[in-house]
């Protein structure tokens, strides 16, 4: 007998109860694989709800962007492999009032088209769309769905969050409100650090403008109130007619100050700013780039500093 | 001799029915349409209430959205058995509009405080400027505060329901003894109601 056939005679005898002990491993490991399979899988469609869901669920769930990085939630087209994701998730935390439609047209077309979804916005009370996003409708009938680019609403929201995935999954509903309600106190903190900052209270008369309908909610909780909405559409470069019609309505309502979006063309808001003289100050949108749990602190940081620079600079 | 007349070559009368046909087609569909009609999804306010989208200044609506969320915190202290948080606990916590900052001033610069009655406790919220926004009153009975010892038998629910906010434009509108609804609707005060009828833009609505 060669070398070679003893050995593969001893492999081959060795074989029975290595496997009894690979399937014994196997057994023993099963639990744990189980308690892990607990863990619960939660959707978010923008980029602020990452932040949030992943701030109240700590290390205790997964969460799952729907859209993969790099596109636009204005302009995004479901995908095969991300309508495919869903199968894969428990429970789908949405905006719902109209910046994640795409989402219900996800959900149907998945396999699970029963998947729980959690309305952030339930218990927020909304403000109606103004400008092109009424969409010509009356006024309130169409809400302007950025809640998620302000303090107050976005606590509101991550309160709710926190409540529906502890009727989920009530074991672990008390560290979600924890972890909530402390996410919740940082973000207040953020907001007191910005008013702390001003010199005095802003005057109500300040006549602001924005180039997207998207800061509502935010200038709200500084007591100001959005007098024009120029955008002619989103993201999109607008020809120069309407390049024309909005500084012409920008003059019109004597602004003083105008917020634009850091990721717009910047000729386009040289020009306005070239224009009409009013001084123009860029906020973040927070939906571009990593999905990342500090990303809604950091650029709503930012956000804030920019609306206290401007209300400072127009000396209001 | 046999005459004959011949009209000239025209399409009158098929044109005439070509457009009979369009209209009693747009006509039909015009009626298919009007008897389709969904009913408008608003419910309808009582007198003694008003819309927090459509009825608030940007003031009054800024400060109703921080009066849902210092809500939120009252329930969870009431549930977790600590008593019915001062203004000053509410203050020191940080949470608008108890807290006095650079906003309160441009927001009508209210003067807050917690008012007790007949076992009813209630935050107060007096406008200094009732042209920018009217004083509030939140009632915490919601909260699972009733008399200040009610503590969170009802965990969960009490968060669901909508904060019992209340608006008076009037700056020398009273608060009545007891402040039950029929009392304030009669001093004048309006019950602040939100909707949730978001979603005229999705397809399968919540």
């Amino acid at each position: 007998m060669s070398a070679f056939s003893s050995l593969s005679l001893i492999l081959r005898r060795c074989a029975a109860p290595l496997a009894v002990l690979a399937l014994l491993a196997g057994a023993l490991a099963a639990p744990a694989h189980a308690d892990e399979a607990k863990r619960l899988k939660i959707g978010v469609t923008l980029h602020p709800y990452y932040s949030y869901v992943a701030n109240i669920v700590g290390d205790k769930a997964d969460v799952v962007p729907l859209i993969p990085v790099g596109f636009n939630p204005h302009a995004y087209e479901p995908r095969a492999e991300d309508i495919k994701r869903i199968g894969t998730l428990d429970v789908v935390v949405l905006n719902g009032i109209g910046h994640d439609d795409f989402a219900d047209r996800m959900i149907a077309a998945s396999e699970k088209p029963k998947i729980p979804v959690i309305e952030a916005n339930a218990q927020v009370p909304l403000l109606a769309a103004v400008g092109m996003a009424a969409r010509g409708g009356d006024s309130g009938k169409v809400v302007n769905p950025h809640t998620f680019l302000s303090i107050t609403a976005s606590i509101a929201q991550i309160n709710t969050i926190a409540r529906e995935l502890g009727r989920i999954d009530p074991a672990n509903a008390q560290a979600y409100t924890a972890n909530a309600r402390a996410y919740g106190q940082r973000l207040r903190k953020l907001r007191a650090e910005a008013l702390g900052q001003l010199a005095k209270a802003p005057n109500a008369d300040l006549r602001v403008a924005t180039i997207h309908g998207a800061y509502d909610y935010l200038l709200r909780e500084f007591g100001l109130e959005v007098t024009a909405v120029v955008e002619p559409a989103h993201g999109i470069e607008p020809s120069p007619a309407q390049l024309k019609g909005t500084i012409e309505q920008l003059r019109a309502a004597d602004v003083k100050v105008i917020f634009s979006e850091l990721n717009f063309p910047s000729s386009y808001v040289e020009t306005i700013q070239r224009e009409t003289g009013v001084k123009l100050y860029a906020l973040s949108h927070i939906s571009y780039g990593e999905y990342s749990p500090e990303q809604f602190e950091k650029e709503m940081k930012q956000n804030l500093a920019t609306v206290v620079r401007a209300i400072e600079e127009a000396g209001a | 001799m046999h005459t004959q007349v011949i009209r000239p070559a025209g399409a009158g009368h098929e044109t005439l029915a070509v457009l009979g046909a369009c209209l009693a087609i747009v006509a039909a569909a015009a009626g298919y349409i009007g008897l389709r009609e969904a009913p408008p999804e608003t419910a309808a306010l009582a007198a003694t209430q008003i819309d927090a989208r459509r009825d608030l200044t940007p003031a009054e609506q800024g400060i109703y959205a921080d009066l849902r969320v210092a809500y939120d915190e009252i329930a969870f202290a009431v549930q977790a058995g600590e008593p019915l948080p001062s203004v000053a606990d509410l203050a020191a916590q940080g949470l608008p509009p108890f807290v006095a900052d650079n906003s309160t001033a441009a927001r009508g610069g209210h003067a807050w405080r917690l008012q007790r009655q007949a076992g009813h406790a209630m935050y107060l919220g007096q406008t200094a400027d009732a042209a920018l926004a009217g004083s509030f009153l939140l009632r915490a009975q919601g909260a699972g505060a009733k008399d200040g010892h009610d503590h969170g038998h009802d965990h969960g629910k009490a968060a669901d329901a909508q904060p019992d906010v209340w608006l008076a434009r009037d700056a020398a509108a009273r608060v009545p003894d007891p402040a039950d609804d029929a009392a304030l609707a009669a001093a004048g005060w309006r019950q602040v109601v939100a909707q949730f009828d978001a979603g005229v833009t999705r397809q399968n609505k919540p």
